[in-house]
């Protein structure tokens, strides 16, 4: 019961946390076009590689630090769009959000 | 704009001519003494000169308007170019939402039971603590257990997911609808004899369904249908994914066949998602019981399947969800991302899971000796309600009225697992994944003789990628280890046995990219069970199950094998060929 009660406790404060959080201080003109531009560059970098599948990765930027986030379908696009992203001109850093697409049915009711 | 310019370049040239002719008009009347003629002509043509003013100052205005209106359509048009941008961005971005894989195979696969044997086996003193004695055979697998072909669906789903930003924060509302569904066959129930669910194939909802918010440097919630963190922190360990022999035959899967009990999607469910703190992040995830009955024995508040993935009746026990029914499910992980580096470590408990179904096969010579005293008798508690229910419908003559009450003795523990492996990914394309897993069932010590649920698990996987990575190969191989005990429900259980159910899992792959989207691939396992050993090939997403059961399908024969009889020791070999489209 405790258990229980800690658990929905934490969703709560989670889900208020977060509802409440305002957005941080702006950035100006130049920095938000600095920004979009790196994004630019890196979504045309996935989506020129002759393997990766990008449709579903989405890119961020902030000075310079890319985080990608959204799923891949194999195993080795998680690795590849962070390669991918690192060598792009202006990224410093990349930030792997990235998870796996697996959303078939992976189970089976079965009895003994 | 032209037609001005014109008017303007024609009506200069016409008032030179005008002066001229005023001018020899003065000249001609000096001469003509008429001085009203001379006066009605200059009249005449200063209202000429007048007119043509008038026009021409009309012709300015209109020039001008047609300036001004050419400017607003200019602006309009740039206006609408814009609009229809916007429109078409946000139009690309909602389709963007859409999601899907369509994955069918053809299979040629063999339940590997041709040579199995099932004796009868008893108690010398026809208690227990004597030797075991071997009794007459029982009959061969039944039906097609050898090469059949298949075609199979896996994995094959189709989906939504969307963001929406709350307000002017910087928070979005997150959500995603999903369904499974079948590419080759009419969806539905798909209930067969070995396989009793109410979940609706095709239906929507079948699938990670959720909402949740999302704010990149708190982390996400989540509220719906998902998987929990143990089982999606390690998929990338899994090359096979969706495939015959992918690691979910083995690893998470407790007690064989085709169920993977820590790996599977559950209802209700709470999870979070750490950010990413330097490589290092952290999900996780509670799964509401909302169980009312405290042996985990109902369907829980809400869902169409017992939390076992099943539906009542399972494991031949028609009311209850005691084939795996559990309560509340917390599950967590802690994984490192970085340069190609991978570790990961998960933790899984289902609470109160109600294994009275796993209740000791009429193989087990405990059996006879439980209803030897009849239902009532001395040793009845020991017998838990599925042995009850078998014996009461074996012969409903000696039933009681009422039905035994649950002790602790019987079969409802807390199940739990971990697991601990990594991956690293060289610069040259070849990719290593190991995985160790610690399954354990918590049970009274009076009843781990029949825990067929605790044991480790390991997993390894080579992938290599070639031509640039226009083509995968893989190899795999899984490793379960003995259990504890074991209850014997396997038509040919050998009591001598106990422990001999380890088994390992050789599995090969190929998969060739004819574009980003579109893969064909070949994929082989093999699968070698000891003799009380029942894993499978297909278990963890396959659509076709190849398992240990053979064609039986009568209500009752013997308890072991009523409903689908399951063989220890089969020998599962199947090759698959098939495509995957993903958008």
């Amino acid at each position: 019961m405790k258990n229980r009660i800690a658990c929905v406790a934490l969703a709560a404060a989670l889900v208020l946390g977060v509802a409440a959080c305002s957005s941080g201080p702006p950035k100006t003109e130049a920095e938000r076009k600095a920004d979009k531009a790196i994004v630019d560059r890196v979504e045309l970098a996935l989506a020129a590689d002759e393997d990766l599948y990008s449709r579903h990765i989405v890119v961020h930027a902030d000075d310079g630090v890319v985080r990608l986030s959204g799923f891949v379908w194999d195993p080795p696009d998680l690795v590849a769009a962070e390669r991918i992203a690192g060598s792009v001109q202006g990224v410093t850093r990349v930030v792997n959000a990235l998870e796996l697409q697996r959303n078939g049915v992976d189970n089976s009711a079965v009895s003994r | 704009m032209m037609i001005g310019n014109r008017a303007r370049d024609s009506f200069a040239p016409a008032l030179a001519v005008l002066l001229v002719v005023f001018s020899y008009s003065v000249r001609t009347s000096a001469q003509t003494p008429s001085s009203q003629e001379l006066e009605n002509k200059l009249r005449a043509l200063q209202e000429q000169v007048t007119e043509l003013n008038k026009e021409l100052q009309a012709l300015k205005e209109q020039q001008q308007q047609q300036s001004q209106d050419v400017q607003k359509a200019t602006v309009a048009a740039t206006q609408a170019t814009e609009t229809a941008g916007k429109q078409q961005s946000a139009f690309n971005n909602f389709m963007k939402g859409f999601f899907g894989t369509l994955d069918a195979s053809v299979d040629y696969t063999t339940k590997g039971m041709g040579g199995l044997n099932a004796y009868e086996w008893s108690y010398a003193s026809g208690a227990p603590g004597s030797p075991f004695v071997q009794g007459a055979q029982k009959a061969p697998p039944y039906g097609r257990v050898g090469w059949l072909g298949a075609m199979s669906s896996n994995g094959s789903n189709i989906g939504y997911r969307g963001t929406h930003r709350i307000g002017k924060s910087d928070v979005d509302f997150i959500y995603q609808v999903a369904t499974a569904f079948d590419v080759v066959a009419a969806p539905g129930l798909q209930n067969t004899w070995t396989k009793q669910s109410n979940t609706v194939q095709g239906a929507i909802g079948l699938g990670d369904t959720y909402v949740g918010f999302l704010k990149k440097d708190w982390g996400r919630v989540r509220f719906g249908e998902l998987y929990l963190p143990y089982k999606t922190s390690t998929d990338r360990l899994n090359p096979f994914s969706g495939e015959l022999g992918n690691y979910s035959v083995i690893m998470g899967n407790t007690g064989g066949d085709n169920r993977v009990e820590f790996g599977t999607r559950m209802d209700h469910v709470f999870d979070y998602s750490s950010p990413n703190f330097n490589g290092v992040s952290f999900d996780l995830g509670y799964a509401f019981g909302q169980q009312v009955d405290p042996n985990s024995n109902l369907v829980p508040l809400g869902s169409s399947d017992c939390a076992g993935s099943n539906v009542p009746g399972s494991g031949n026990l028609p009311i209850n969800c005691d084939d795996g029914g559990f309560d509340d499910a917390y599950s967590a992980d802690v994984k490192f991302d970085s340069h190609g580096l991978y570790l990961v470590a998960a933790y899984e408990m289902h609470k109160r899971v109600n294994r009275s179904s796993d209740g000791d096969g009429s193989n087990n010579p405990l059996y006879n000796y439980w209803v030897s005293g009849g239902p009532n008798g001395p040793n009845a508690q020991y017998l838990d309600w599925a042995d009850y229910q078998a014996y009461a419908a074996e012969y409903p003559e000696a039933a009681p009225a009422g039905t035994p009450e649950f002790a602790t003795a019987y079969d409802v523990a807390d199940e739990w697992a971990m697991k601990f492996g990594g991956q690293y990914s060289f610069d040259f394309g070849l990719t290593i994944s190991y995985l160790y897993e610690d399954l354990h069932r918590d049970l009274p010590q009076v009843m781990e003789y029949q825990n067929e649920r605790q044991r480790t698990g390991q997993w390894v996987a080579l992938e290599q990628l070639i031509n640039g990575g226009i083509d995968r190969i893989a190899v795999g191989w899984a490793h379960a280890g003995a259990t504890v005990g074991d209850p014997g429900g396997q038509h040919n259980f050998n009591p001598n046995g106990i422990g001999k159910n380890q088994a390992n899992m050789y599995t090969v792959g190929w998969w060739h990219k004819l574009d980003k989207q579109l893969t064909v691939y070949f994929d082989a396992a093999d699968t070698v069970n000891d003799g009380n050993a029942h894993f499978d090939i297909g278990a963890g997403g396959h659509g076709i199950k190849t398992d240990c059961h053979d064609a039986t399908h009568a209500l009752f024969i013997d308890y072991s094998s009523a409903g689908p009889t399951t063989w220890g020791g089969c020998h599962e070999i199947g090759v698959s060929t098939g495509v995957n489209f993903r958008f």
